[in-house]
């Protein structure tokens, strides 16, 4: 790379470096800054913030694809197309299978995007963002195989018209999917390390049911279809 | 972090704990309401500062938030932790005096449901 071709203005200041020794510094084409500095001034920002922005939006992105990558590389390793995308989680749903995990559908948005899978992974995106000590009781980071994880149960479990769950994170890594609503209340937790669970109830009654997630697809569907 | 957990009978049933609520444990219900996830209370040491410590010092609760402003401040009594087979004790730090503990395993289900 030609490093006279990126003399950069750094942060709204015009730099010239023979070197690429930066720290904090953010180097870009002058006619892309002059495009952004513009462009910033229109919205009244900085064009440190749009900077930031442009960064996070890249972060979210990447971190989209390897959730994305992750199921196209299952779907290759397995023989699948997006073709075969709604048949398998149908047939998935049929067969309540015993090994939930061993094989599942790509998680490949097309060519039918269940309505609660866009926000579902928004969610579980903004968990992966969250560093290390988040609560600032010493939380653990959230582990990526977790969110993959997340993402192979719901699809299993959950119809397409199905509510999205809220997404929030566990102290020690891991992650927890729920419901509360029509007075119903269904929790999945995902903790790091152990198999996931759930329990389920309903306001002001006595726990209804609990157990392990593997082996009970059919009653967390049956839940979930309660509360549509 | 404590290593030897106990129940303290110096401190009340009525005694409150406030705990800080991270952003990501509001969760919500239908009607256009919200609640705090159970997920907030899953460790088994659950850190808590204690009401009577910080009055007895002058402070405020939510000086409880002082260093995370964002996050946003719940209280449990003592009692209800107590009924639900938590231990409930001090655990002074030096950067918190009024630093306790609820202690106990926490299943899915048990302590701080409605």
């Amino acid at each position: 790379m030609d490093s006279a071709v990126f003399q950069r203005r750094v942060c709204g200041t015009l730099e010239h470096r023979e070197s690429w020794q930066t720290q904090n510094n953010l180097h870009i084409p002058d006619d892309l800054l002059n495009a952004v500095s513009e462009a910033a001034s229109a919205d009244g920002k900085t064009t440190d913030e749009i900077a930031a922005d442009a960064l996070r939006r890249y972060l979210e992105h990447r971190k989209l694809q390897e959730l994305g990558n992750y199921g196209r590389e299952q779907s290759r390793r397995l023989g699948y197309t997006e073709a075969d995308v709604s048949r398998l989680i149908a047939e998935s749903r049929r067969e309540n299978r015993a090994t939930e995990y061993s094989r599942t559908a790509s998680l490949t948005c097309e060519p039918e995007v269940p309505a609660w899978l866009t926000p579902t992974v928004q969610s579980l995106v903004d968990l992966l963002r969250l560093p290390q000590n988040w609560d600032g009781y010493g939380a653990a980071q959230i582990q990526e195989q977790i969110a993959q994880k997340v993402l192979m149960v719901l699809v299993e479990v959950m119809e397409n018209d199905a509510p999205a769950p809220s997404v929030v994170p566990l102290s020690d890594g891991g992650i927890q999917v729920e419901w509360h609503r029509r007075a119903r209340n269904l929790e999945i937790e995902f903790p790091a390390g152990q198999a996931p669970s759930f329990c389920y109830y309903q306001d002001g009654c006595e726990l209804e049911s609990e157990g392990q997630v593997s082996g009970n697809y059919d009653r967390i569907q049956a839940y979930i279809a309660n509360l549509k | 972090m404590a290593t030897d957990h106990f129940d303290d009978p110096n401190i009340p049933d009525e005694e409150r704990l406030f705990r800080r609520i991270h952003p990501t444990h509001i969760v919500e219900r239908d009607g256009g309401t919200s609640e705090v996830s159970s997920a907030a209370f899953r460790d088994t040491e659950l850190s808590v500062n204690l009401d009577s410590v910080m009055q007895a010092a002058g402070r405020k609760a939510a000086d409880s938030l002082k260093d995370h402003p964002n996050d946003l401040l719940m209280s449990l009594a003592a009692g209800v932790c107590r009924r639900n087979g938590q231990v409930v004790g001090p655990d002074p730090t030096p950067e918190e005096p009024a630093h306790g503990y609820a202690f106990g395993k926490k299943s899915n289900y048990n302590v701080f449901r409605r």
